[in-house]
Parts: structure tokens; sequence; C-alpha cells
């Protein structure tokens, strides 16, 4: 059973993250989740795994639509709004993203004399279920109506 | 307050993401490293041979990254004769209490939280000059 305080935590860590590193605001976004995903497969999508000493896993997964990637990318570069993006820029953007965000998630959950991990970000398409009862979805909206969700599945290897 | 050898003239910024070397750079540039000479490094290996062909007063690394990761960077840099007294500052997502005993125990100066900002760099090292 996730911990009462995964949510609350996960949504916070995504906000100062990407404020910090973007300058972008999100609002939480109150809609469901089902109906921001229908158009899943145009979306940028990374996952990545942290495991702390107690064999528990946490997986991570970041989708976030290609105009506020560009958007944030544009930001933390300085870059014209025409400027050409490149894939490479969008993978590193989004990694740096998602370990900044797991990390903050993952330093909050873990006792000040454990040691945790991370694993380096993977790109995928649709890369989990994320129905299960150990998964927390996050979904924000940047002030144009672009959306990043957060999905968030814990696990034990035990 | 953590101090910092007096000349710095050349710092290497360690990192696989260009965006977290460039933020690094710019947040250490406003903190007051500005006028500086920065190199950059995708790994602790790319760190290592840069180290060897150039003099550093300054690495400023990352612990995740493909290759090398930072912590055997930091331990390459501490074991040789030539290299040890080159401080390291340590900016990682997955630092924390037990994380910075650990690193400072292999010989790095100071460990950072990410995101790194010009505010933590100047809490750590204060006035720099």
């Amino acid at each position: 059973m996730l911990n009462d305080n995964y949510n609350e935590v996960l949504r916070e860590s995504v906000i100062e993250a990407i404020e910090s590193l973007a300058f972008v605001q999100l609002i939480e976004n109150t809609e469901s989740l089902a109906a921001k995903q229908a158009d899943e497969t145009n979306r940028q999508t990374m996952l990545s795994v942290y495991q702390s000493v107690n064999n528990q896993y946490y997986l991570f997964v970041l989708t976030i639509s290609p105009k506020l990637l560009k958007d944030i990318i544009i930001n933390i570069f300085g870059l014209d709004p025409e400027a050409l993006i490149t894939p490479d820029m969008e993978k590193d953007t989004i990694s740096e993203l998602l370990n900044t965000i797991a990390g903050k998630f993952m330093r909050n959950i873990t006792p000040e004399t454990d040691i945790f991990q991370l694993g380096l970000p993977i790109p995928e398409k649709y890369p989990i279920d994320i129905t299960s009862n150990n998964s927390i979805n996050c979904s924000f909206e940047s002030e144009d109506g672009e959306t990043i969700i957060l999905s968030f599945l814990e696990f034990s290897n035990k | 307050m953590i101090n910092l050898p007096p000349e710095i003239n050349t710092i290497l910024v360690v990192d696989d993401s260009g965006m977290a070397r460039l933020i690094i750079k710019q947040c250490l540039e406003i903190a007051g490293f500005n006028g500086r000479k920065f190199l950059e490094a995708i790994n602790g290996k790319d760190a290592l041979e840069k180290i060897a062909k150039e003099k550093i007063d300054l690495v400023v690394s990352d612990l995740n990254m493909p290759v090398m990761e930072g912590t055997e960077l930091l331990d390459n840099i501490k074991i040789n004769n030539e290299f040890k007294h080159i401080p390291v500052i340590i900016i990682s997502s997955t630092s924390n209490p037990a994380k910075e005993t650990e690193l400072k125990s292999h010989g790095a100066l100071a460990v950072l939280n990410k995101p790194v900002s010009p505010a933590s760099i100047h809490k750590a090292f204060g006035n720099i000059k």
C-alpha cells in the first residue's frame, strides 16, 4: 500500500523542479487522466528506476506535451522561439527534469541515514500499466494548457 | 561555510546532460565564478582525459553518468598524486545526508543537491572573489 504522503510529495517535487529549472508555472489538472492520455502517442515520455536500500523500487514516468517541452528548452537554453530543437535536446532535457523530480521525491522519503540509487532514464512510449493500486498519477497544465504528467509506481523485489 | 582555494581560474563541469552543464555553469557564474574559464566533460572518463591535458582548479561533477560515474571520477582524482589537490564539488539528484557523508569520505569538498541554484552555491561557499 502506498504511503499517504507520496501523492503530496510527488506533486511538490514536480512543481518545484519545473519552476526552478524552467521558470514554468504549473497548475494542477483536475480533468480525468484518461482524457489527457488520449493522444499519448504524440507525447514525450521517459522512465527511470530508483532503488532504495530495503529492496523497494520506485518507477517514475514523465509524460510531457511536445509544445511544453519546447517551451521549457527555449527557457532553459535562452533560445529564439523559432530555434530548431533537436531530438537530443529533448531527450537531454526531459531526462534531467525526471532525475531532478525523482531525486527530490526520493530525498524526501528516504531516511537521512540511508543511501538511494538512481538509474539512467530510458526513453519509452507508454511503458507501464499505471492503473494499479501501487501507482500515482499527477497531472499538471501550463498557463497555455499544455500537459505534463508524472506517473509513479512502487514495487518490491522481495 | 566551506573554504575554496584562493586561485580558481579553470573550472571543469562534468555532467552527461548538456542542460545540466549549462545550468551549473550559469549558477556558478552568478554565484561569483564569473570571468573564469569553463570546460565541460560528459562523464568521468572524459573528465579524467581533460584533467590530464589542462590545469584544472576546480571540478564540479554529477554522480549518475554513463561510462564512468561521479564517485569513480572522485576516487580517480583523489588517488592520483598529481591531481588529488583539485577540489571536487558533487552536484547530484541523489545526494542526501548519508550520501554526503560517504562522498566526503571519498574526498569530496562539498555535496549539493539538484536543482542547484546561485543561492545554494553562495550558502555553501559564501562570497566568492
